[in-house]
């Protein structure tokens, strides 16, 4: 009986890690499968192995490290920067009818252009160093950040606040115990939106010019006809955007479970 | 009160993610009067402050130029035919890359979601490649196709292609099982099955995936002609425009942009209202 039991774990447990495994053993069987077709030279269509390898080497010589700290800082400089400004002007506007009178058309105007679109102007006024990028990634946070805020503070329903006011809460009191835990699910959203945003912005980036950084890597690998650098550029800002949403969708699904519970 | 809290997460599932981001706006729920003062004062104070900080010494000048001088940019582009030619280039970039690109994405998502096998087979892989960056691309399509016409088209294709798939995918996934066993009561063949009731339950969210679609195709035409060589369009411009520090044409080419995409999401709004106006009111 415990045997079975045992049993039946062991094969729960095995399947779930082939479940985990399974999408990443089709991708690369389709890769070298691609490759043993023979339809594209191997300069061209680099095999996964060869792409491994590259990658051992740009970790041992440390190259990918540098590239990747400096990626990093970027990102989180300008997502914290982009998203603190984004979460305090969505909760402005959410809060105060008249403060959105008063600019929210400004906001819906200044959104319609994409970030990318952004870049010339901001190389024009910050030149082409580290200040624009970060301002380019934090343009990209700033607007879901600061859309789904809004969204999330002017959705609390109004008997919410009813209720608080029949208890007499302070102003403080009702936007921390009540507006911002019911807006929480909405915020998180936007903070992960805006994180895939930056992430997805810093690569376009450091295309433009960089001395160093994931898309800087993957550039120059382009100049030297390597195009193993570039798909190893190209598998690590995957495997990272993916984890970053990953990570953020499992904290936002805990968040909304606990909720729920509640 | 129980009805209220019991309908919450449902409308949070509807309106979170991207659909959140793109469709909901703060303009619907500030009803525009052209006689409230609020935002007219924001907007001349902003006038205001470029037309002051264009006429102070200093580098700040060089690069915010007047409006006037904007407005005198804008008249010369217009006249000599170059904004024009160098829009209509890309706008047939984002029609093109836009049509290759949603029709592939529903092909794939509709195969995706009707075919468990396929699925699991090339399912994986379209996860994978959807996880990098469009503009991660650039570098590699750049070396496969050179940086020309071709691999523009490929980044724009790639940019409209995601969103619509996946959403046709969801739609589809998501109907709801009750029209699905109606379908079966009736007996209706697979082929009256998907384009009876699956495909229209679909609608919406393949409609939202055509949305998003075609603002990233646009916004993909503009970086494709921003990284990659000097053929005429709009983005093209705008890169030269920042080398020869000319500020008006910079801000010119951003307010088309804007203009543009705005414009494009309307329209597709438009259809989008015309294609749902079978469903009852309180869902659209």
């Amino acid at each position: 009986m415990t045997g079975m039991v045992t049993q039946g774990k062991f094969w729960r447990a095995a399947g779930r890690f082939a479940r985990i495994l399974y999408p990443p053993a089709v991708v690369l069987c389709a890769w070298k499968g691609l490759c043993l077709l023979g339809l594209f030279p191997a300069a061209i269509l680099v095999p996964p192995e060869t792409v491994l390898s590259t990658f051992l080497e740009l970790a041992r010589s440390g190259e990918i490290q540098d590239a990747l700290a400096a990626s990093a800082r970027r990102v989180l400089l300008g997502f914290a920067f982009g998203g603190a400004v984004g979460l305090t002007f969505g909760v402005a506007i959410g809060l105060s009818h008249r403060f959105e009178s008063y600019v929210g058309w400004l906001f819906e105007t200044v959104r319609q252009i994409p970030s990318i679109a952004w870049a010339p102007l901001l190389i024009m006024i910050f030149g082409i160093q580290e200040t624009f990028k970060i301002v380019l990634i934090a343009k990209a946070a700033f607007f879901p950040v600061a859309l789904n805020t809004f969204d999330g503070v002017r959705g609390v329903p109004r008997q919410y606040r009813e209720v608080a006011e029949i208890y007499g809460f302070s102003y403080a009191s009702l936007l921390r115990r009540v507006i911002f835990p019911a807006a929480l699910p909405s915020i998180v959203t936007g903070l992960r939106l805006g994180l895939s945003r930056s992430w997805m912005v810093l690569v376009a980036a450091e295309l433009f010019a960089s001395s160093v950084g994931i898309g800087h890597m993957m550039d120059w690998g382009r100049q030297l006809f390597q195009i193993d650098i570039v798909m190893v550029g190209i598998v690590v800002i995957g495997l990272i955007g993916f984890a970053l949403d990953k990570g953020l969708r499992y904290g936002e699904s805990r968040l909304q479970r606990g909720r729920g519970a509640v | 009160m129980a009805d209220v809290v019991s309908s919450r997460p449902v409308q949070r599932r509807a309106g979170s993610g991207l659909v959140a981001t793109l469709d909901r706006k703060p303009w619907h729920a500030w009803n525009w009067k052209p006689w409230n003062f609020r935002p007219w004062l924001v907007f001349a104070l902003l006038i205001a402050g470029w037309v002051w900080a264009s006429h102070q010494p200093g580098s700040i000048s060089l690069i915010l130029v007047s409006p006037g001088a904007v407005f005198r940019g804008a008249r010369e582009l217009l006249w000599s035919g170059d904004l024009w030619l160098n829009y209509r280039m890309s706008v047939e970039r984002v029609v093109a890359g836009f049509s290759i690109g949603a029709g592939l994405g529903l092909l794939l998502g509709a195969a995706l979601a009707l075919s468990a096998w396929f699925d699991r087979l090339v399912g994986p892989v379209f996860n994978a490649v959807r996880q990098v960056p469009v503009f991660g691309w650039v570098p590699l399509v750049g070396l496969w196709f050179g940086l020309g016409e071709t691999s523009k088209a490929v980044i724009i294709v790639l940019a409209a292609l995601y969103p619509v798939a996946l959403q046709t995918y969801e739609g589809l996934r998501r109907a709801p099982q009750q029209y699905i066993e109606v379908a079966e009561m009736f007996l209706l063949t697979r082929r009256q099955k998907l384009f009876r009731v699956l495909a229209p339950s679909a609608t919406p969210l393949i409609m939202t995936g055509l949305k998003q679609g075609l603002s990233f195709a646009w916004m993909a035409v503009v970086g494709a002609e921003l990284f990659m060589s000097a053929a005429p369009g709009i983005g093209n411009m705008m890169g030269a425009a920042r080398g020869l520090m000319r500020t008006d044409v910079v801000f010119l080419s951003m307010f088309v942009i804007g203009a543009t995409g705005f414009l494009m999401n309307y329209g597709m709004t438009l259809i989008e209202r015309r294609l749902l106006r079978w469903r009852p009111e309180h869902v659209r």
